[in-house]
C-alpha cells in the first residue's frame, strides 16, 4: 500500500491542495481559512487579549505621517508552543483591525463565516491599508538570516542582520504598486538613517503602514540580543510595527531592563508556553467540526475526547499536532475509519521518551533528522520531499 | 677497510648537535636519507626517578584530583635537562591514550608568538579538539539537568530521573535532549556561560567555551583559542582581545588545564629553559612568576602533569610557595660508569661493538681524562670525545689516548689566541685604571710558565702587587706546579706581597681549577666564562682589598710592638721612682730617739720639763692607744669538736684617725723642739760670746704661734674632747686627753718661760 499523508492535524499550504503540511504556522493574514484552524488554546486568549488591550490604546497613534508611532510585538516560548502562529494571528488582527475599525470589538474578528463561493484555503488579497514583510516567510526561520555573507554558517552578527533585515524590507516594499515612484534616492544610502527615513517618507505618501515580521535569532549574548531588540524599538515608528519571535524565555525578566518605562508603552510582550488538560478536548473537538479537509483523512472517535493524554504531549502544540498526525497516518494506513483511543493509547506507551536513545557518542550531526533517535517525541515524522519543504515558505 | 684495522678512520659517532630542541609539535617522520641515529639514553638514577614519576602519573587511577604533579628539573648549563624533558615528552607522546600536551622549548616575552605558532591547539590535533568539546559538554550536560531538573511540564515522560541521573553520569548527550524536547537553548546557554565564568575564573574564556557546542563558533573559537585575534561575532559577544602577554597565555594553560582536568584525561606542559626570564625586565619576570605560580596550582588541583627546566641559581631565587609545591629532581655531574656508558652507546650507534666491555678506541686513561676534564658534564663528554676522535682519526692512530683529549680540548676552547686573550685583560683593566702599570723591580724580565700569556702586574701598594697571569687550557698537573713555580719565584725574588689572578684562555675543569686555587691561594677565572668581565674586575679589586688589608696589619702591628716596648719602659721607670719615693718616705733611720734626747738636752733649760712632758704623754698614748686593750686570743670554744675561733678586731675610722693624729703631733712636736732649739742656739753663736742678747723674742713668738696653730689642724688626740670654750678643763685622765692638754699649752707655756727667762719683761701673749 502506498504511504498516503493523511490530512488531518496539517496545515492547509495556500490552494488547500492535500497533503496538508506536518505542524506549520499558522497564517491568517496570508491564507484564507487559517483563522478558523485556530484553536484557543487555554494560554493564547491571555495573549491575545493582551495584543489587543495594549494595540487599541496604541492604534489610533500607529500612523504612517512623521508624527505617527510604531510598535513593537516581542512573543517569547518555547520552541514549538505556537510563537509564530500567535505572531501571525497577531499580524492579521492588527492588519484587519485597520481595514475594518469596527472588527476590533468582537471578541473573534475572523469568526465571520467564509463566502460559501469562495475557494477555501485561499490565498488572501494584500492588504491596502498595511504591507506585511515577513523577513524570512511565513515560517519565520531564522537560520538563513544568521549565516555570513560569505555564505558559510557564521555567528549571527548584529550589524548584518540588521542591514539584511532593512534590504529584505526594502526588496519586498519595491512591489508594492507606487512605491518605487514615491520613494527619493536616498534609500539607497549607505546610512540607515537616511534610507529608512526615505522609507517611511514613501510610505507616509503612499498612506501605508508597515508590519515586519523577524524570526528568532540565536544570538547567545545577552548584548546582542538586547542591542537587537532596541533597535527594532527604535525603527517602530511612523507606522511601522515591529513583530519579533524569541525563544530565549527568560526575557520576561529582562524586559524592564531593556527598555526603560516610557519605551515599555511601545512594547507589547506576549509568551506562549504549554499546554492545558482542557486543550486536548478543545483541539480534537476543532478537527472533528472542520469542513473542506480533503481526503484521505479518518474520523475522530468520540472515545479519544476522554483518552487521558500523556504529559509530554502537553509539552507544546507542535507535538501534540505531530503526534495526533502520527496517529491518524496510521489508523489510515490500517484502513481504520476511525481514529480511536486504544490506538492513542498504544502510542503513548511506544513514544514514551527513552534515555537510551539519548545516548553520547551517536550520530553527531544534529541537523539531519535521519540521524535523530527513532521514536521519539522531538521527531517531525514525514518529513516532505525538498520540492514541497520549499513550498511551505511561499504564504 | 674493515673498521677493526683503522678503526678511527670513519664517521665520526660523535658528531652532531649536543643541544637538545623541544618541539612543540609531535612528529615521527624522518627526514633525510639513511636510518634515523637511535636516541641515546644513559640510564641514570634521575632518568628512573623522573620516568617513575612520569609512569605514576599516567598510570593513577581514581580521584584525579589526587593524580596532579609538578615537577622540576634542576641542574646546570649541559647536564642533560632538556634531553630529560625530551624523554618526557616522547614518553607522553607514545602513552595510549594520548594525553594532551603543551611543549614551550623557551619562554618568551612575546608569549602570544610563541602559543600562537610554536604550541600544539586544539586545532592541531583532532582529538585534542574531540577532548576539549567533550569537556564542554560535560559543562553543558550539568547546566541541562539542572534546567530539567527544575522543569515542570513533564516532557521527559516518566524516565525524568533516569535522564537526570544520565545527563550527570555524562552517558546522555545533552545537545539530543534539549533539540528533542524544545529546551531553551538559549537560556541553557547563559547559564552555561555563567557556570564557566566560574569554573575558569576568566570572563572572556567562559564566554567563548559557552559559545563552543554551537557549531557556528566553534572554528572562530578554536582559532582564538590557538592565538589568533577573535572574529567579528566573539568580539561582538565579549571576546575582544587576542590570547597574549605572559599572563594571557599561562591563563589560556590554565584554563586549558581546567578543561582536561574535568574530563580526567591526563595532561602535561613541558617548559624548557625558564631560565630565560632572568634577562627579562624586573616587571616581566614578576608577571611571569605570579602566573606561573598559579599555573602551578591549577595543575596539582586539577591533575596535571608540569615538567620545567631551571637552573639551580633562578631554583633557589624561586618564592618559597613553589618550593612547597614543586618536587625538584635535581641533575648532578656524570660519573665514569655512565661516561663509559655514553662513550658506548654513541660507539654501538655508529655501527662499532666495543670488545671486551671497553671503549675502545679510547684507551682508558684517556676515559679518565674526559672523565676529569669534562667535570662529568654530558655535553662536554661529548664534545671532547667528538674532537678526540677528529684528532685521532687525522692523525692515522689507531686509538684516543690521553694526548688526542687533550688536543681535542685545546682545539675546542682555545680558539683564542694569546694576544687577543690581552687584549681583553687590557680592555676589562683599563676601565677600572687598573692597567698601566709597570712590574715592579726585579721581576721586569721573570719569564712566565711555558705556555702562558705575558704576566700583567698591578701596583697596589709599593709593596703590595697583583699578577694577573693568563695561562692555556689547564689540563695537567705540572701546567698547576708552573703556575705556583712562578708565583713562589716572584715573591722570593720582589720581597713584597704578591697575589696572583690566573686567567684561563681555553678549558679549565673543577679539579684544575681546585688545584690553581690551592696553589696560588685564588680561584683561576676562564676567559670563555659569560661573566668574565665582572668576575676579573671584582677579583682584582677584593685582592686589591686583601693585599691593602695585610698591608695596614703590618704597620699596625709594628705600631703595636713599638708601644708593647715604650709601656714597658715606663713601667720600669714608673717602679724606681715608687721606690725611690718609698725609699725618701721611709729613710733608713737607726733609732730617731737619740736625736730626740740629743735635742731635748739641748732645750733651754726653763722649758725641758714641759717638753719631756708632753713628748711622753704622746709616746705613751701612741703604745697604749686609747680604750681597751686589743687582743688576738682566740675566742673559748662553745662546742666539743669545734676549732677555737679566730677574733676579728674591727679598727673604727676614729681609732685610724686617732693614731693618724699622735703619729703627726710626735712630729710636730719634733719641729717645735728642734725650732726652740734652734732658736735658742742661734744667739749663743755669736764670737764674742759675752750676753746672749741678739735673741729676737719676736722669732719665738713667729715659732710657738706657728705650733700652735699647726696644732688646730690636726684632729684632737682625745675622741671628741670637750669644748675648748667651756672654761678651764678639768684635770685629765686619760692618755689622750692628757696628751692633748700638753700640747694644746704647751707653746703658750714655753712663750712664757723663755719670755721670762730672758727680759725678765713679759712676753707678748699669744
Amino acid at each position: 500500500m502506498p504511504y498516503i499523508h493523511c490530512n488531518m492535524f496539517g496545515t492547509p499550504p495556500a490552494g488547500g491542495e492535500p497533503p496538508w503540511l506536518p505542524y506549520e504556522p499558522l497564517v491568517p493574514w496570508c491564507i484564507e481559512g487559517h483563522e478558523d484552524l485556530w484553536v484557543e488554546l487555554k494560554h493564547v486568549p491571555v495573549a491575545v487579549h493582551t495584543f489587543r488591550d495594549q494595540l487599541v490604546q496604541v492604534a489610533r497613534n500607529i500612523t504612517p505621517d512623521r508624527d505617527g508611532r510604531g510598535h513593537l510585538v516581542v512573543v517569547s516560548g518555547l520552541p514549538g508552543t505556537g510563537k509564530s502562529s500567535l505572531l501571525h494571528r497577531c499580524v492579521h488582527e492588527f492588519v484587519s483591525g485597520l481595514e475594518d475599525p469596527k472588527g476590533g470589538d468582537d471578541d473573534r474578528p475572523d469568526a465571520q463565516p467564509r463566502d460559501e463561493s469562495s475557494k477555501p484555503w485561499c490565498r488572501r488579497e494584500p492588504s491596502g491599508a498595511v504591507s506585511v514583510v515577513p523577513v524570512t516567510g511565513v515560517r519565520n526561520n531564522g537560520r538563513d538570516l544568521e549565516s555570513s555573507p560569505s555564505g558559510h554558517t557564521e555567528a549571527p552578527e548584529l550589524s548584518t542582520v540588521i542591514d539584511r533585515i532593512f534590504r529584505t524590507v526594502v526588496k519586498a516594499l519595491r512591489k508594492t504598486p507606487g512605491f518605487a515612484e514615491v520613494c527619493g534616492p536616498e534609500i539607497d544610502s549607505t546610512d540607515h538613517f537616511d534610507s529608512w527615513h526615505a522609507l517611511t517618507d514613501a510610505l507616509a505618501h503612499l498612506g501605508r503602514r508597515l508590519a515586519v515580521i523577524i524570526p528568532h535569532i540565536k544570538w547567545e549574548d545577552q548584548d546582542s540580543r538586547w542591542a537587537f531588540l532596541r533597535f527594532c524599538h527604535q525603527k517602530a515608528d511612523r507606522g511601522v510595527v515591529f513583530f519579533v519571535e524569541t525563544e530565549y524565555t527568560a526575557l520576561e525578566k529582562e524586559i524592564g531592563l531593556i527598555f526603560d518605562e516610557t519605551q515599555l508603552r511601545g512594547v507589547t510582550h506576549l509568551q506562549t508556553g504549554r499546554l492545558a488538560r482542557e486543550d486536548w478536548g478543545r483541539y480534537l473537538r476543532l478537527w472533528m467540526e472542520l469542513p473542506d479537509i480533503p481526503s484521505p483523512k479518518v474520523d475522530i472517535h468520540e472515545d479519544l475526547l476522554e483518552c487521558e493524554p500523556a504529559p509530554w504531549v502537553f509539552v507544546s502544540i507542535a507535538k501534540l499536532q505531530t503526534f495526533l498526525r502520527e496517529a491518524a497516518d496510521e489508523a489510515l494506513q490500517a484502513d481504520e475509519a476511525y481514529l480511536r483511543r486504544s490506538r492513542i493509547v498504544l502510542r503513548f506507551a511506544k513514544e514514551e521518551p527513552n534515555p537510551d536513545d539519548f545516548l553520547r557518542g551517536g550520530p553527531s550531526e544534529p541537523d539531519d533528522p535521519e540521524e535523530e533517535p527513532s521514536g521519539t517525541a522531538g521527531r517531525e515524522p514525514n518529513e516532505l520531499p525538498d520540492d514541497e519543504e520549499d513550498r511551505r515558505d511561499e504564504p | 677497510m674493515s673498521p677493526d684495522a683503522f678503526p678511527v678512520a670513519e664517521e665520526n659517532p660523535f658528531r652532531g648537535s649536543t643541544s637538545v630542541q623541544l618541539e612543540g609539535f609531535g612528529d615521527t617522520t624522518q627526514v633525510g636519507t639513511g636510518p634515523p641515529r637511535p636516541p641515546v639514553h644513559v640510564r641514570r638514577r634521575i632518568n628512573e626517578q623522573l620516568m617513575e614519576q612520569v609512569h605514576r602519573y599516567l598510570d593513577h587511577t581514581g580521584d584525579s584530583s589526587t593524580r596532579g604533579r609538578v615537577l622540576a628539573l634542576v641542574g646546570e648549563f649541559g647536564l642533560g635537562k632538556s634531553h630529560l624533558a625530551a624523554q618526557i615528552t616522547d614518553a607522553l607522546r607514545q602513552s595510549t591514550p594520548t594525553p594532551a600536551l603543551w611543549v614551550i622549548g623557551q619562554p618568551s616575552v612575546d608569549m602570544r608568538s610563541v602559543f600562537q605558532h610554536r604550541v600544539m591547539s586544539p586545532r592541531d590535533d583532532l582529538e585534542a579538539m574531540a577532548d576539549f568539546m567533550q569537556a564542554i559538554t560535560d559543562y553543558y550536560a550539568d547546566v541541562t539537568a539542572e534546567l530539567l531538573e527544575q522543569d515542570e511540564t513533564g516532557r521527559l515522560g516518566g524516565a525524568r530521573d533516569e535522564f537526570l541521573s544520565g545527563l550527570r553520569d555524562r552517558r546522555l548527550d545533552p545537545h539530543k535532549i534539549a533539540r528533542a524536547f524544545d529546551l531553551d537553548e538559549e537560556l541553557i546557554h547563559s547559564h552555561l556561560r555563567r557556570h564557566l565564568r566560574g569554573v575558569t575564573d576568566h570572563r572572556a574564556f567562559a564566554t567563548a567555551l559557552a559559545l563552543l557546542p554551537n557549531q557556528t563558533y566553534q572554528t572562530d573559537i578554536f582559532r582564538w583559542l590557538s592565538g589568533e585575534a577573535p572574529s567579528a561575532p566573539l568580539q561582538q559577544r565579549g571576546v575582544t582581545q587576542p590570547i597574549q602577554g605572559i599572563q594571557g597565555v599561562l591563563e589560556a594553560f590554565a584554563v586549558f588545564s581546567l578543561v582536561y582536568g574535568q574530563s580526567d584525561r591526563p595532561y602535561a606542559l613541558v617548559l624548557d629553559e625558564v631560565d630565560k626570564i632572568v634577562e627579562w625586565t624586573t616587571q616581566d619576570r614578576a608577571l611571569f612568576l605570579n602566573a606561573f605560580e598559579m599555573l602551578v596550582n591549577r595543575y596539582i588541583n586539577q591533575g596535571g602533569l608540569l615538567v620545567f627546566c631551571v637552573r639551580p641559581d633562578l631554583w633557589s631565587s624561586l618564592p618559597a610557595s613553589l618550593h612547597e609545591r614543586v618536587l625538584p629532581l635535581w641533575l648532578d655531574s656524570w660519573e665514569r660508569p655512565a661516561t663509559e656508558d655514553l662513550i658506548k652507546q654513541h660507539l654501538l650507534g655508529s655501527g662499532r661493538v666495543p670488545q671486551d666491555k671497553s671503549c675502545a678506541p679510547f684507551s682508558d686513561p684517556a676515559v679518565g681524562q674526559v672523565v676529569t676534564l669534562s667535570d662529568g658534564v654530558p655535553r662536554q663528554i661529548l664534545r671532547i670525545c667528538e674532537g678526540a676522535w677528529d684528532h685521532a682519526a687525522l692523525g692515522g692512530s689507531p686509538k684516543i689516548d690521553i694526548e688526542a683529549v687533550h688536543e681535542a680540548i685545546r682545539t675546542t676552547h682555545e680558539k683564542r689566541p694569546m694576544s687577543e686573550a690581552a687584549r681583553r685583560l687590557e680592555r676589562v683593566l683599563a676601565g677600572d685604571q687598573w692597567w698601566h702599570n709597570a712590574p715592579p723591580r726585579d721581576l721586569g724580565d721573570l719569564p712566565g710558565p711555558p705556555g702562558s700569556g705575558e704576566p700583567r702586574w698591578i701596583e697596589v701598594t709599593r709593596t703590595a702587587w697583583i699578577v694577573v697571569l693568563p695561562v692555556r687550557s689547564l689540563l695537567t698537573r705540572s701546567g698547576v706546579a708552573d703556575i705556583a713555580g712562578f708565583l713562589g719565584h716572584a715573591r722570593d725574588i720582589a720581597a713584597a706581597s704578591i697575589e696572583m689572578l690566573v686567567v684561563v684562555n681555553g678549558h679549565a675543569c673543577r679539579q684544575m681549577r681546585r688545584q690553581v686555587a690551592d696553589a696560588t691561594g685564588t680561584m683561576p677565572l676562564v676567559l670563555d666564562d659569560p661573566r668574565f668581565d665582572i668576575a676579573l674586575r671584582s677579583g682584582v679589586q677584593s685582592l686589591a682589598e686583601r693585599l691593602r688589608a695585610s698591608q695596614d696589619n703590618t704597620v699596625l702591628e709594628k705600631l703595636s710592638h713599638r708601644l708593647d716596648v715604650i709601656q714597658g719602659q715606663q713601667q720600669t721607670l714608673l717602679e724606681r721612682v715608687d721606690s725611690i719615693d718609698h725609699s725618701l718616705d721611709n729613710p733608713r733611720v737607726v733609732s730617731p730617739a737619740p736625736t730626740a734626747d740629743s735635742l731635748d738636752e739641748r732645750l733651754p733649760e726653763p722649758v725641758r720639763a714641759l717638753f719631756r712632758d708632753a713628748q711622753e704623754a704622746l709616746d705613751r698614748l701612741l703604745d697604749e692607744g686609747e680604750g681597751p686593750r686589743l687582743s688576738l686570743v682566740p675566742v673559748a670554744r662553745t662546742a666539743a669538736g669545734r676549732p677555737p675561733r679566730p677574733r676579728r678586731l674591727l679598727v673604727d675610722d676614729s681609732a685610724l684617725r686617732c693614731m693618724g693624729a699622735v703619729v703627726l703631733a710626735r712630729r710636730l712636736l719634733g719641729a717645735f723642739r728642734e725650732a726652740v732649739v734652734g732658736w735658742w742656739e742661734a744667739a749663743d753663736v755669736p764670737a764674742g760670746g759675752t750676753e746672749p742678747a741678739g735673741r729676737d723674742q719676736g722669732e719665738l713668738f713667729a715659732i710657738c704661734r706657728g705650733f700652735e696653730i699647726s696644732l688646730e689642724s690636726l684632729p684632737r688626740l682625745d675622741r671628741g674632747g670637750a669644748d675648748p670654750l667651756s672654761g678651764t678643763p678639768a684635770p685629765a685622765t686619760n692618755p689622750g686627753e692628757r696628751a692633748q692638754d700638753r700640747l694644746v699649752h704647751l707653746a703658750d707655756r714655753v712663750l712664757r718661760e723663755l719670755g721670762d727667762a730672758f727680759s725678765g719683761g713679759s712676753a707678748p701673749r699669744l
